[in-house]
């Protein structure tokens, strides 16, 4: 490949699904609202009004710790970043610039079958800003606060992503922790995880100059604009010239990167310690007290996936739905076994995922484990399960069910050999072929016999019997 | 009225309402009468609140009519200063970025007051946003020394003091970031506390250096003070910079180191044996060593969270907005241009200037340094002795205009800044009169965080023996 290697570092900002926002006790879902229902005299700024931390938001970030492997700050503070602009109440937004809560933490990234660390530099709560809209033509702006003090956490990586490949894998991973945890709703559409990414070349080991390219929530255009950065850069480097130190933005329909803001018009933010927060103390029992509510984290569920063989991008689908994998984990404690284990994972990486949000929100680790024993003990052809797995996703008990219908496989011998007693003395004329040494007329008499069962027979024993009987 | 209203105590009065020889109506309308006869020569009152007053007067007045018990503060007609937010009523920071605003809630402090029953009945002017020591940067207008109408009533709780001194209502509530309620305190020969750091709530009061910030009570001496702290004091789910202190207290003698300032009051100090008080140890003030450096450090912490603090005043949600403004920023620039007085700007370049890039480690981080020396040896000379005493001001109000040089301003917060960076409480008390002008001065009185009813049970004892809080002939209305 090129000479130069690229280097990435990446902030992400995930929206907590806390219940209130950062620093006062306003809603902090505002889809569907009204623009400017959602605030109060505290998010709005008014005079004489001071923040109050939401306790939620600091157990949500320690338990990200957790899923980053990281330190939680026992001693934590806020500090305030001025500046100037509608979408910001106080005229300045609270942050963590000196004792971020998360420090010092990494998470693996799975390349090339290999897993490879990332380090994270830190992580900080802070407010999110108000929304800023301007109407077409209009010769004024409107502003919704609705957003205005939503907790954010910004994950600082370590510059240790060398590709858009690992860069992708790097967001990937992290948003499977966050959403895993339960502690961000993941939805990129509404800006729940945003991210920028700041990248050089280098054809030595001294960095190259960097450019910040911002404000992006899609994997695949994380992706495409590094991929279009790199080339750039490159290209510079190549032609003589030298990369300007700068803001880009991603045009997503022309596929580019364009400049947005130099380094010479970067604001000055005046950072100083927040005087209406006092620092906050974390004790390392409160700290582990939370951390113990964490079910299990994605990085345990790779690696129990990759046990047991499954691709990576089944790894990715189960990961990235908690939910899913937390039915997954519940199944696995049941069956135990590697083979039955497999099973489930198909039915949940296959039929499940082609079930809607809404139809499959029911199905429990111990339903999927009984439907996986029912089958493997024969007790119901699979051809059954596939029937009945919609209800079970559904809620219902994969054995109430097959009781309530009398769906339970037919293998006893004699009742087999009744039925296909009877079909032999109907159809005579198949007999004759049978006879005469037409092997393909045997699915005919095994379509009977399944048909006559309602499908509840053994397919392999009416196959042995079918077989018997016929050559008398 | 057969009683003599007159310079009431929040005791007496309450004695006189249990006793039915007064209604708390006839309280109300007897300080609003007399606000609007001598206000226009003091100017220390913005917004009358009559009305509201008047119907929370009746209800007390029936209250009392039923035979039912009623608080200490049940019907006690008050001011507050136009830094607290006020349901209803106007509250401007004295500032005209905030003419005419009406906050939709109260401050917690003018809540608990509320609740026990005190009648606010007009909001007092002020430096404006508090940047001042003599309540002449008011955006509206100065206010007088009801001593001498050519004098400032000191600041920026000037409003408070001159209202209290004026007999415009029993008490005040003030705010003190350096000296702001003891300097005016001293200088209308009034009781002020600045409780410790965080013993009441500032919800609901317009920031002006939040670290710093201080509420508390003007009044006409120090158990009238004491009452309206115990009322506004504690914990608040709304500012969690406040603090759960154990305000205990014990009758033990005090043991008092007394910084001397020149002269002034020496004599006075040296005249009154007071029982229990045993001034242990005497000593210039420069000895204390950390004026002058806490004066500068001041003046560089403040202004940085000042320059932080006023920049929700910009002209887009509430408040003054510039007409003249054709975009963003000139909305910002023209804005706070034509609506914020020169000392408030000044402060605002100063604080952004200490806080930039480049010299925040220069300014703000050595002033934080200089802060925290400055505490630790103020709570040094506090583990040796229980109180220190010292002078609140280094001479009496001065004449209004007389101080155009702003640091020389500054210099009048020298006896009083080095409490706030140390955040214990501090009571000034009248006590003297300056021989050359016939003006009041003040004893500021000192103690531990957490120690402010001891400071306050000192003032009381203090005050038994001298009753300098009783001179009002000096009152020239
Ligand atoms: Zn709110």
């Amino acid at each position: 490949m090129s000479k130069y290697k690229p280097t990435i570092g990446i902030e992400i900002h995930t929206q907590l699904a806390t219940k209130s926002k950062m620093f006062c006790g306003c809603n902090n879902d505002s889809r569907g609202s009204k623009p400017n229902s959602n605030i109060c005299p505290v998010c709005m700024a008014l005079p004489g009004t001071l923040p109050v931390i939401n306790k939620g938001a600091v157990e949500m970030a320690i338990k990200m710790a957790k899923g980053f492997n990281a330190k939680v700050a026992n001693v934590t503070s806020f500090d305030r970043k001025n500046y100037f602009y509608p979408d910001s109440p106080k005229g300045y937004q609270i942050t963590q610039m000196y004792e971020p809560i998360i420090q010092d933490g990494f998470v693996e990234i799975l390349i090339d079958k290999e897993f490879k660390k990332i380090g994270i530099h830190h992580a900080h709560i802070e407010e999110d800003a108000g929304k800023l809209t301007h109407p077409d033509g209009a010769d004024y702006s409107l502003v919704d606060y609705n957003r205005a003090g939503t907790p954010l956490v910004e994950i600082v990586s370590e510059p240790d992503i060398n590709s858009p490949e690992e860069a992708k894998r790097y967001l990937q991973e992290i948003y499977n922790i966050v959403t895993a945890l339960g502690v961000c709703n993941g939805d990129m559409e509404h800006g729940n995880f945003k991210f920028d990414l700041n990248v050089s070349v280098s054809d030595s080991e001294e960095l190259g100059t960097r450019t910040e390219l911002k404000n992006l929530n899609s994997f695949r255009n994380a992706e495409r604009a590094l991929k279009y950065e790199i080339q750039r850069q490159i290209d510079l480097l190549e032609s003589g010239e030298k990369v300007k130190q700068e803001t880009r933005g991603w045009n997503d329909a022309k596929s580019k990167t364009f400049s947005q803001r130099s380094k010479e018009e970067a604001n000055d933010y005046r950072y100083f310690p927040e005087p209406d927060i006092p620092p906050l103390n974390l004790s390392n029992d409160f700290i582990s007290e939370i951390q113990k509510e964490i079910d299990v984290l994605p990085s345990t569920i790779r690696k129990e996936l990759l046990e047991i063989g499954l691709s990576v991008d089944d790894q990715d689908l189960l990961i990235s739905q908690p939910k899913t994998a937390k039915i997954f984990q519940d199944a696995r404690e049941i069956l135990k076994k590697e083979k039955l284990i497999k099973k489930a994972v198909n039915w949940l990486v296959g039929d499940f995922q082609a079930l809607g949000l809404d139809d499959r929100k029911d199905l429990t680790g111990k339903n999927l484990a009984e439907l996986v024993k029912l089958i493997d003990d024969e007790e119901i052809s699979s051809k059954i399960g596939k029937e009945i797995f919609a209800e079970v996703c559904g809620g219902e008990a994969p054995s109430k069910i097959i009781d309530d219908r009398g769906l339970v496989q037919v293998s006893d011998d004699t009742e087999l050999e009744k039925i296909i007693t009877e079909i032999i003395k109907n159809n005579p004329k198949p007999v004759e072929d049978y006879r005469s040494g037409s092997e393909k007329v045997l699915g005919f008499f095994v379509g009977q016999v399944m048909k006559e069962t309602k499908g509840q027979a053994n397919p392999s024993k009416v196959n042995e019997l079918v077989v018997k009987l016929l050559k008398g | 009225m057969m009683e003599d209203l007159n310079y009431l105590t929040i005791s007496r009065a309450h004695d006189l309402l249990k006793m039915k020889k007064i209604t708390a109506q006839d309280l109300v309308k007897f300080y609003i009468d007399k606000i609007k006869k001598n206000n226009p020569k003091i100017k220390a009152v913005i917004t009358i609140s009559e009305k509201d007053a008047l119907k929370k007067a009746k209800f007390i007045d029936s209250k009392i009519s039923e035979g039912k018990e009623i608080g200490v503060l049940e019907g006690i007609p008050y001011t507050a200063k136009e830094m607290f937010m006020t349901k209803g009523v106007k509250t401007t920071a004295a500032s005209k970025i905030l003419n005419d605003y009406v906050a939709p809630y109260s401050a917690t402090s003018i809540k608990k007051l509320e609740e026990h029953g005190a009648i606010l009945i007009a909001k007092v002017n002020q430096d404006e946003f508090a940047h001042g020591g003599s309540t002449e940067n008011s955006g509206y207008h100065p206010t007088h020394n009801p001593w001498d109408l050519d004098r400032v009533p000191g600041g920026s709780s000037g409003g408070s003091a001159a209202a209290v001194a004026a007999d415009f209502g029993i008490f005040s509530l003030g705010t003190d970031t350096g000296g702001s309620i003891r300097q005016p305190a001293a200088y209308c020969g009034v009781t002020g506390l600045k409780p410790s750091y965080g013993a009441v709530s500032r919800y609901g009061v317009v920031s002006m250096a939040s670290s710093f910030d201080c509420i508390g009570p003007i009044a006409r001496n120090a158990e009238d003070a004491q009452i309206v702290f115990d009322a506004i004091k504690g914990l608040d789910s709304k500012d969690s910079t406040t603090v759960g202190y154990d305000f205990s207290n014990s009758n033990d003698e005090t043991n008092a180191i007394y910084y001397q300032v020149g002269n002034i009051l020496d004599e006075e100090i040296s005249k009154h044996k007071i029982e229990g008080i045993n001034i242990a140890q005497k000593e210039p003030v420069e000895k204390l060593g950390i004026t002058n450096e806490a004066l500068a450090a001041y003046y560089v912490l403040v202004p940085s969270e000042i320059s932080s603090n006023l920049e929700r005043y910009d002209g887009i949600r509430y408040g003054e907005s510039s007409q003249k403004a054709s975009n963003l920023s000139e909305t910002y620039f023209k804005t706070r241009g034509e609506f914020f007085g020169t000392e408030v700007k000044r402060r605002n370049l100063i604080g952004s200037y200490a806080l930039s890039a480049g010299y925040y480690d220069a300014y703000y981080k050595k002033a934080m340094q200089v802060r925290t020396i400055v505490k630790e040896k103020v709570d040094k000379v506090l583990e040796k002795y229980d109180v220190i005493i010292v002078p609140t001001t280094t001479e009496p109000a001065f004449k209004i205009g007389s101080k155009s040089d702003p640091i020389e301003m500054y210099k009048t917060d020298l006896l009083t800044v080095f409490v706030n960076l140390a955040g214990v409480p501090s009571v000034s008390i009248p006590f003297g009169i300056d021989e050359d002008t016939n003006l009041p001065l003040g004893l500021q009185i000192i103690g531990k965080q957490g120690d402010d009813l001891k400071i306050l049970e000192i003032a009381k004892k203090i005050q038994s023996l001298t009753k300098y809080h009783e001179r009002v002939e000096g009152i020239t209305l």
